[in-house]
């Protein structure tokens, strides 16, 4: 697929986010934080139950553009965290190729991203760099 | 507003950490791929490609320089930032170590925020030449 830009990249619905994922994402991270993976632990710090790692969410992101673009495409990968995940949310991974850069000779794609949740508000927004080639 | 930053705090910037050796597996690629539901079959089998989020299993053993545990009401992750000069490969092996660049606060309307910056450095094994690095940003805040 070529990119312009401006253009948008292909849009990715995930699964739903379950509990189970939470493990398996603390697991697969190491990340054993008790919020994600612990309801009593969550509601002890305010929560109405576990939260997704944001960092899971951030994985979201590197899909979409290695997805797009191709696996080891991503030069950078940059996000700031505004929104927590709750398990049942279906978040949607989207953004645009902003610039296609030359880097001695070498095409990169500077893309907006955000995941969003099914309320549409923006739980994690960011940029990617990739190599188009 | 009294700082809270005490010179216990400040002290933690410019505290390194590593670095400490990494060894990617293709096993630990695969389970990854498969905890964040992405099917991408370069993320499988022997010669994986690691996901760009992969850096975030290289995990200190033991102590590291960071605030104290009951340091603020909640901790958050801010921001997070990866850059690779290379993608990342099972049986690539890296040293990674960590700096803590800077912290600073911020008065949110929920209560005090202060904030840690990271700056990470991937390079190949007993080598100085730089593979990737990345920026880890969290915050504790103080509930009003």
């Amino acid at each position: 697929m070529t990119y312009k830009a401006g253009g948008p990249l292909p849009e990715i619905v995930k699964a739903p986010v379950t509990k189970v994922q939470f493990v398996m994402y603390a697991g697969a991270s190491g990340d054993f934080n008790p919020i994600h993976t612990d309801d009593e632990a969550a509601r002890e710090r305010g929560l109405s139950g576990v939260i997704a790692h944001g960092m899971l969410s951030m994985a979201f992101l590197g899909q979409l553009a290695e997805s797009a673009f191709e696996a080891g495409s991503v030069r950078k990968l940059e996000v700031n965290f505004r929104g927590m995940i709750s398990p049942g949310d279906v978040i949607t991974l989207r953004g645009h190729v902003a610039e296609i850069l030359d880097v001695d000779g070498r095409p990169l794609a500077r893309c907006e991203i955000e995941a969003v949740n099914g309320k549409g508000d923006v739980v994690t927004k960011g940029t990617v760099e990739a190599w188009m080639g | 507003m009294t700082s809270r930053i005490t010179p216990e705090v400040q002290a933690l910037i410019g505290q390194t950490h590593g670095p400490f050796r990494v060894i990617i597996e293709a096993g630990a690629i695969r389970k990854f791929a498969d905890a964040i539901g992405d099917p991408n079959p370069a993320y499988r089998g022997p010669d994986a490609v690691a996901p760009p989020t992969f850096p975030t299993t290289f995990r200190p053993e033991g102590p590291y320089p960071d605030l104290p545990v009951d340091y603020g009401d909640v901790g958050l992750h801010a921001s997070q930032t990866y850059e690779f000069d290379r993608p990342l490969r099972a049986g690539d092996e890296l040293d990674v170590s960590f700096t803590i660049v800077n912290i600073y606060e911020k008065s949110g309307r929920s209560g005090d925020l202060v904030f840690v910056e990271r700056e990470y450095k991937f390079t190949g094994a007993g080598s100085n030449e730089r593979i990737g690095g990345g920026k880890w940003v969290s915050l504790r805040r103080f509930d009003k």
